[in-house]
């Protein structure tokens, strides 16, 4: 209401129609106002802060804080330098090369990047045909939607440690079916060995969010017009022809969606990694949350500004990302019904 | 936002064309092997907690014949010391404890994990009686036309954008701020960062659902004579049940399987949540598969009984929460 109105129901001494009752609304917005500025606005002001700063902790409650200005972040992120050998260069064709000042934080960063970039590409496809599938009236669907659901369900404590034996050498899940089959000589140590590792990982993530994307492609699928299918079908389409020029481009808005979706939540993983491999062996699983965690608490460096830093990159990155991907689809929701 | 039911218009029916019952099963072979893909772990982990490690060491995949509870008590019987300060109150002397663990074949004792569930339960009520409760009353104003004030918008954006932060950018300040104010390793670090953590989902979701209430309604209990506070206790909640619950199962599955602020504000073994406990479990006893599948399934098993009974309605609440990042 602007102060003209104001005024004017003022002199006219009248009530105005759609006076806001402002005491209402405080009361009503107060509580959670006061737990949203405390609890996430402060904190994130402080990492801001802190990441300009040496933190050094003195025992049990005095920080010292030293301003050090931008030098976390001149370590953090790379520089990039002028070269003029082809093979050196940024891409193969930039004539940069990117000089890494913590070089456990650019395998970091590549692990979240090749995590969120990857899942998506296997994880989409496959919950799509899965859903298609159920959809042709496959029996039992509600009972396969049921069961595929329930890894959603459970914490990455369980999850991991489920994994960890699953993926375990001498008699895990895996090894024993590999074995089994005859192929035998596939069987690896998977999450010790560098280069098993976090594929095996991606896949873990895969196990837990099937039945997540299934539904969603589903509820996606089954929103498609009947009438469409019904006529492709009078005209002689197969179901694969269905699937290519029907069903996908109607779907194809959820899809985006979703794929953006398991995007931000690799950039965040944590626990996962956490309970099963702790970022080994030798750094090789290694995400930007875990590497933080690592620099803040595990490293005896008493310093909170190093991993601080950590935090409002990733933070401006991760944000920047899911804003960027809210203005390419030109909508506020990620998941439209 | 509701997931459809199979239908029962005719669809092109992959079953249909396949006549005989030969094909029929080799049709739903896939989908029995994805289901023994996902379920055949969560199964094999429960068959795993009813027999002995060493049993488990000899032949990982076997039923649980001869059937063992000892590591239900491992997991549930406290620690010695525990047991021995509780002695008087049971009844009995430190060394009848003694004795009955070394008849259990418990000589340290268990691991206490009743102590865990309660902390598990506390964290989850109050984070939930919380959130729920500022989430819906702050929904009501940022849905309703009624309190449309200047700037209304923009702050509900402001609060939603919360969603797309990545928890690291608060985790170290909270532990900071936790241990500034004293609430570092106590269940209040918990129960006051859980329900913060909720906020922007919440009032999304819940805002969505009240902002389709007819303004007639609202209307008619204000002629009534009923005030703000009572039009929404009165009127609006009753009407906002289903999104409420919704949210409450969102945040129920959130706040139990929490592992990362937990780690972070809580360092005392006595005060871990579910996740926590069982991950400090697995640092201690990496090897006692057996105790340790027992402690997994008690930690899946409140989630799935309630996803047993209500199967529809957490699936429909985990799609209509899909849009947090």
């Amino acid at each position: 209401m602007s102060v003209v109105t104001a005024l004017t129901t003022l002199v006219r001494g009248t009530r105005h129609k759609s006076r806001l009752s402002w005491q209402w609304i405080a009361l009503f917005l107060a509580p959670a106002l006061v737990f949203y500025c405390l609890f996430i606005i402060v904190p994130v002001a402080m990492t801001f802060f802190n990441s300009v700063n040496k933190l050094q902790i003195l025992g049990a409650s005095g920080i010292r804080y030293t301003f050090v200005g931008f030098q976390n972040y001149n370590i953090l992120i790379p520089q990039p330098e002028l070269t003029l050998n082809p093979a050196n260069m940024t891409f193969g064709f930039i004539p940069f090369t990117l000089v890494w000042g913590d070089d456990i934080f650019r395998q970091a960063v590549e692990h979240s990047l090749v995590w969120g970039f990857v899942s998506p590409i296997f994880d989409i496809p496959f919950a799509l045909v899965l859903a298609y599938a159920l959809y042709l009236k496959v029996p039992f669907t509600r009972f396969f939607r049921f069961a595929w659901f329930t890894p959603m369900l459970i914490s990455w404590v369980v999850v991991g440690i489920m994994f960890r034996w699953i993926y375990n050498y001498e008699w895990g899940a895996v090894n024993v079916v590999l074995r089994g089959v005859g192929l035998g000589s596939l069987a690896v140590d998977w999450l010790g060995r560098t280069d098993t590792a976090l594929p095996a990982l991606i896949v873990m993530g895969m196990w837990k969010f099937l039945g997540f994307n299934l539904i969603l492609m589903l509820a996606a699928i089954s929103s498609v017009p009947v009438d469409l299918v019904d006529a492709a079908r009078i005209d002689g389409c197969n179901w694969r022809q269905i699937l290519w020029s029907i069903v996908l481009p109607l779907v194809r808005v959820t899809a985006v969606n979703l794929a953006i979706l398991d995007f931000m939540g690799k950039m965040k993983a944590f626990a996962e990694v956490w309970v099963t491999t702790n970022g080994g062996p030798v750094y090789h699983t290694e995400t930007v949350a875990t590497y933080m965690q690592k620099r803040a608490f595990d490293w005896q460096t008493l310093d909170l500004g190093y991993p601080s830093a950590i935090a409002v990159l990733w933070f401006i990155v991760v944000f920047g990302l899911a804003v960027l991907f809210q203005r390419i689809l030109q909508r506020r929701e990620i998941v439209e019904f | 936002m509701d997931i459809p039911k199979t239908r029962v218009e005719a669809k092109p029916s992959l079953v249909v064309n396949l006549s005989n019952s030969l094909s029929r099963v080799l049709a739903l072979l896939p989908f029995a092997i994805i289901t023994v893909i996902v379920v055949g772990p969560l199964i094999w982990v429960v068959l795993m907690s009813f027999r002995l490690t060493n049993e488990i060491f000899t032949n990982p995949y076997a039923l649980p014949i001869p059937f063992h509870v000892y590591n239900y008590l491992h997991a549930f019987v406290p620690p010695k010391e525990e047991l021995d300060s509780l002695a008087p109150t049971l009844g009995t002397t430190p060394q009848g404890i003694d004795q009955w663990l070394q008849q259990t074949n418990l000589p340290d004792g268990g691991f206490g994990f009743f102590h865990y569930i309660v902390n598990s339960v506390i964290v989850t009520t109050a984070s939930l009686l919380i959130v729920t409760t500022i989430t819906t009353m702050a929904a009501y104003v940022f849905a309703r036309q009624r309190y449309a004030f200047p700037g209304r918008g923009p702050l509900f954006i402001f609060i939603f954008l919360s969603m797309f932060f990545p928890p690291q950018i608060t985790q170290l300040s909270l532990f900071q701020l936790a241990v500034s104010y004293k609430v570092f390793n106590t269940l209040w670090s918990l129960i006051l960062v859980y329900p913060a953590m909720a906020i922007a989902l919440d009032l999304y979701l819940l805002r969505a659902f009240l902002a389709q209430i007819p303004t007639e309604i609202e209307d008619a209990s204000r002629i009534d004579g009923c005030n703000d506070w009572q039009t929404f206790w009165k009127v609006m909640l009753p009407i906002a049940k289903p999104a409420i619950s919704t949210v409450i199962i969102i945040n129920l599955l959130d706040f139990w399987n929490e592992f990362l602020y937990a780690l972070t504000l809580v360092t005392k073994p006595e005060l871990a949540t579910i996740p926590l406990a069982t991950y400090h479990w697995v640092g201690e006893v990496e090897l006692d598969v057996g105790g340790l599948a027992a402690a997994l399934v008690i930690s899946m098993l409140p989630i799935v009984i309630l996803y047993l009974m209500l199967s529809e309605q957490f699936m429909q609440s985990m799609v209509g929460g899909a849009l947090k990042g």
